[in-house]
C-alpha cells in the first residue's frame, strides 16, 4: 500500500463525483491503463485516506486495518482499467456495466488482516458503517468482504506470522444527497471493526473526482 | 528462444567420449547414472524376454516419514541413499544397513526433501535441509566436512543431489516460491573450500540482464536448483536446469524475459562462466520451471544432442554444439499457456504440480529414443498481491500455489524419436508419473507410478512386461547395476509430499532382480 499524501487542496471538483461523463469515462479508463502499462503497481494516490507506514509489518499495538480507500466511481473505474489490463483483457466501454452499477454509489474499502492464525472469518465481524456530515448521517446500504487470503506478516521482534487478509468494503447510495456529495465541509466517515469498537476517519467528499 | 554467446565462448563441441556414461560399468555413480546423464544402462541380463521373471530381492525401510525422492548410487556393491537429514550405506544385493549418518540442523530447516548423494575418490557429498553441504566418509559414514551454502532464513535450500567432478562439488539452492534468488556454487571436494559462484539471475554486466524490466525485482528473482546437473567431462561444460521466477505468478513484477529463470545454462566446472543458456520459459508465470537436468548423448545422427524438460510440459531437443533445435514435443496436456492470469482465476495446464518434475529424460541408443516421465494435471490460480516477508512465500497469489482440478491428474510415459520429434509410443498411468526412467540394453525400461507400481516396459513399444507394487509412491530414482555379475534394479518407494495424493507410503528402497 502506497502511503502517499492526501492532496486533497489540489483537486479541483467541487463535488464527489458520482455520475460519470463521457470524457471522465475515457480519463479514468487510461489512468488505469497507464498504470498498468509503467509496470509500477496502481497508485491510490488522493484516495488513500488512511494506511499504516509498513503493511508489512505487525505493530505492538495489533493494528489490523492496514488501509481505508476512497473509492469514488471514478477511482473504481480506474481500478477496473488497471486491473483488466495487467491481465490483459479488454478496457471497459463507454456502456460498461460496471459503470450503470455503480453510478451515485460511494465505496469505502478497508484492507484489513486477522489478530490471529486461525481467525479465517474475522471479515465477517465487521460492523455498520456511516458517513455524517453537517447533521446529516447515511448509513452504509451494503458492506461486503472479499474471499479471505492468508499471508506473512512480521512482529516488531521479527518473528514471522501468518495472517489472513481481505477487504471489508461499505458502499453508500448518495444518489439522493448532492448536499452530503458536495459538503466541503469536513464528513466523519465511521464503521464498527472486528471486535466492535469504533473506527473514524475525517474526509472532505467535495475534494474527490 | 534461443540466444548464443560469442561463437569464442560457445564452440565447445560435446566430445562425449568412452568414458562419458559411468553406466557402461556395473555401478550408478550420480542422479542420472553418469555424468552425461543419459541414464542409459548397458546391461542385459535382465531383458524383455524374462523381465517378467524378475522378483523383489529385499526392501529397506527408512523408519523415518517424509518424501522420498533420493537417487540411489551404487558403487561396487554398496547403495548410497538419502532421507531429509539422514545418508545410509546398504549392502545393495540384501538391503542389510552398513551405516547411517544423521545430519543435525544448525539454522532453519526450510528443505523438506533430498534428491541423493554424490560420489567422488571415496567421498559422499549431500545437501541439508538448512542449506548446508557436507562430504561423509563413503566407508565409514562419518561426516568429514561440513559447509554453509546460504542463510536457509530466506527459505533457501540444498535439496539437489549435488554432482563431484574433478576435485569439485557442484550443487545449487531452491528457494524460488520463497523469492530466494538463486544460485550455483563449486566447492573442494578436499574440504570443502569455496571455489566458485554463479549467480542464476543475470544482472550486472550479464548477457541477460536486460531481461528484467524492474530490476529491484531481482532481489528475489527466484531461480532455484532443485534437481541435479549434468555434464560433460570432455569440455567441461556444466549444465544446470534453473527453476521459475519469483514472484511465481505476478509477472508483471518482473517484466522481460528474466534469465535465466526456467533455463538450462552451460557453465564452465572450473571457473563458473557462463558459456551458453537456453531459456524453456522465457517470462514464466505458471511456476513452469526447469527442473530436471538433461540427457547428453551422441545422436542417431553422430551429433552430439541434449535432450531435456521441464514444468511446461514440453520435450526440448537441441544440437548440443551448433544449440540449435532439432524437436520439441508436447509430453502431457498443454492448455491455455497462453491466457493472462486473473483475480478471479485462470485455468492452465500443466498446472503448478504437472509437467516434468525433477526426473528429466532418458535417451536409448539401443533403440534410438528418449524416455521421459510427466504429470497431466490442471491448475486454478488467481492473482494477488506481491508481499515479500523473507522466509515465507513470494507468490504473488489469492490462492497459495493454485487449486489443482478436483478429479484428480494422471500421467505420462512418453517415448520421442529424438531428431524427428515423432513420437514411438505412449503410456498413460492413472497416477502421476513424476519418477526416474531407465533404459537399457537388454530393451527394458524400468520407470514408477505415483500409486506405488514398479515397472518395467518394452521399451520398444511401450508392452507393460512386469509390475510389482511397493505399497507406497514411486517418485524418486530408478537405477540398475551389477555385482558378481548379476544384476539388479533399485527403486525408491513411498513418497511423502505434494505428489504422494494417490501414493505415500513409507520411505523405503526396494530391490529386484531375477
Amino acid at each position: 500500500m502506497c502511503a502517499l499524501a492526501f492532496a486533497l487542496g489540489a483537486l479541483p471538483a467541487p463535488a464527489v463525483e458520482l455520475t460519470l461523463a463521457p470524457d471522465e469515462i475515457t480519463a479514468a479508463v487510461g489512468e488505469g491503463g497507464a498504470m498498468a502499462a509503467r509496470g509500477e503497481g496502481y497508485v491510490i494516490g488522493s484516495y488513500l485516506l488512511f494506511s499504516v507506514d509498513d503493511a508489512l509489518h505487525i505493530a505492538e499495538d495489533d493494528q489490523t486495518i492496514e488501509a481505508v480507500v476512497v473509492a469514488t466511481p471514478y477511482e473504481r473505474l480506474r481500478f477496473q482499467a488497471y486491473l483488466l489490463a495487467h491481465e490483459g483483457r479488454p478496457a471497459p466501454g463507454q456502456g460498461d456495466q460496471f459503470l450503470a452499477r455503480d453510478r451515485g454509489v460511494l465505496e469505502i474499502v478497508v484492507y484489513a488482516h486477522s489478530r490471529g492464525p486461525g481467525d479465517r472469518e474475522f471479515m465477517q465481524h465487521f460492523g455498520a458503517g456511516a458517513l455524517a456530515s453537517a447533521g446529516t448521517t447515511r448509513d452504509a446500504v451494503q458492506v461486503t468482504s472479499t474471499d479471505p487470503v492468508i499471508d506473512s506478516y512480521y512482529l516488531s521482534n521479527g518473528t514471522v506470522v501468518k495472517r489472513w487478509l481481505g477487504q471489508v468494503t461499505y458502499r453508500f447510495d448518495l444518489r439522493n444527497d448532492p448536499a452530503l456529495a458536495a459538503a466541503t465541509a469536513p464528513a466523519t466517515l465511521s464503521f464498527l471493526d472486528d471486535r466492535g469498537a469504533v473506527r473514524r476517519y475525517t474526509l472532505t467528499l467535495a475534494g474527490y473526482r | 528462444m534461443r540466444i548464443s554467446l560469442p561463437a569464442a565462448l560457445c564452440a565447445t563441441a560435446l566430445l562425449l567420449g568412452s568414458n562419458a556414461s559411468a553406466t557402461s560399468t556395473n555401478n550408478w555413480l550420480g542422479y542420472n547414472g553418469s555424468y552425461p546423464g543419459d541414464r542409459y544402462s548397458t546391461l542385459t541380463e535382465i531383458n524383455r524376454s524374462n523381465v517378467a521373471h524378475l522378483h523383489a530381492v529385499c526392501v529397506f525401510q527408512y523408519g523415518e516419514l517424509g518424501p522420498a525422492q533420493t537417487a540411489p548410487v551404487i558403487a561396487n556393491g554398496v547403495m548410497y541413499v538419502t532421507g531429509d537429514e539422514t545418508t545410509y550405506a546398504l549392502d545393495a544385493t540384501t538391503c542389510k544397513l552398513r551405516w547411517k549418518n544423521t545430519y543435525v540442523n544448525t539454522s532453519v530447516k526450510s528443505g523438506i526433501a533430498n534428491r541423493g548423494v554424490a560420489l567422488l575418490d571415496g567421498k559422499l557429498f549431500r545437501g541439508t535441509p538448512d542449506s548446508h553441504l557436507i562430504a561423509i566418509d563413503a566407508a565409514t559414514g562419518h561426516t568429514l566436512w561440513d559447509v554453509k551454502v546460504s542463510d536457509s532464513s530466506d527459505g533457501s535450500n540444498t535439496v539437489a543431489a549435488p554432482l563431484a567432478w574433478d576435485g569439485k562439488v557442484f550443487i545449487g539452492i531452491a528457494g524460488s516460491e520463497d523469492g530466494v534468488k538463486g544460485k550455483i556454487m563449486a566447492f573442494s571436494a578436499t574440504d570443502g573450500k569455496p571455489l566458485w559462484t554463479f549467480d542464476a539471475i543475470a544482472g550486472g554486466d550479464d548477457p541477460g540482464a536486460a531481461t528484467w524490466g524492474n530490476a529491484s525485482a531481482t532481489a528475489t528473482g527466484g531461480g532455484g536448483t532443485w534437481s541435479s546437473f549434468g555434464l560433460d567431462t570432455a569440455t567441461g561444460a556444466l549444465f544446470v536446469p534453473i527453476g521459475n521466477p519469483g514472484p511465481d505468478f505476478s509477472a508483471d513484477y518482473r517484466p522481460g524475459a528474466n534469465l535465466y529463470t526456467s533455463s538450462i545454462v552451460a557453465l564452465d566446472a572450473n571457473t563458473g562462466k557462463l558459456r551458453w543458456y537456453y531459456q524453456l520459459v522465457p517470462h514464466d508465470y505458471h511456476d513452469w520451471d526447469a527442473a530436471a537436468p538433461p540427457a547428453l548423448y551422441r545422436g542417431a545422427n553422430g551429433k552430439p544432442m541434449m535432450s531435456f524438460a521441464g514444468k511446461s510440459g514440453i520435450l526440448f531437443t537441441i544440437d548440443y554444439a551448433t544449440h540449435s533445435l532439432i524437436s520439441k514435443v508436447p509430453v502431457t496436456t498443454i492448455v491455455d499457456a497462453d491466457k493472462p492470469f486473473t483475480t478471479e482465476g485462470t485455468h492452465f495446464c500443466p498446472g503448478t504440480l504437472g509437467g516434468v518434475e525433477w526426473n528429466g529424460p532418458a535417451y536409448s541408443p539401443h533403440d534410438k529414443r528418449v524416455y521421459v516421465n510427466a504429470i497431466d494435471w490442471c491448475s486454478t490460480v488467481r492473482l494477488g498481491e506481491v508481499r515479500y516477508v523473507r522466509g515465507t512465500a513470494f507468490l504473488g497469489s489469492g490462492n497459495g500455489m493454485g487449486v489443482k482440478d478436483a478429479q484428480g491428474g494422471t500421467g505420462w510415459l512418453t517415448a520421442v524419436d529424438p531428431l524427428t520429434g515423432k513420437i514411438a509410443w505412449r503410456y498413460h498411468a492413472p497416477a502421476l508419473m513424476v519418477a526416474a526412467v531407465t533404459p537399457t540394453a537388454g530393451g527394458v525400461l524400468f520407470t514408477g507410478e505415483t500409486t506405488g507400481e514398479f515397472d518395467a516396459f518394452d521399451s520398444s513399444n511401450g508392452k507393460l512386461l512386469y509390475r510389482f507394487n511397493t505399497g507406497g509412491s514411486v517418485a524418486g530414482g530408478i537405477a540398475t547395476y551389477a555385482v558378481g555379475g548379476k544384476q539388479y534394479v533399485a527403486a525408491v518407494s513411498g513418497n511423502q509430499s505434494r505428489t504422494s495424493v494417490k501414493g505415500g507410503g513409507a520411505p523405503s528402497i526396494f530391490v529386484f532382480s531375477l
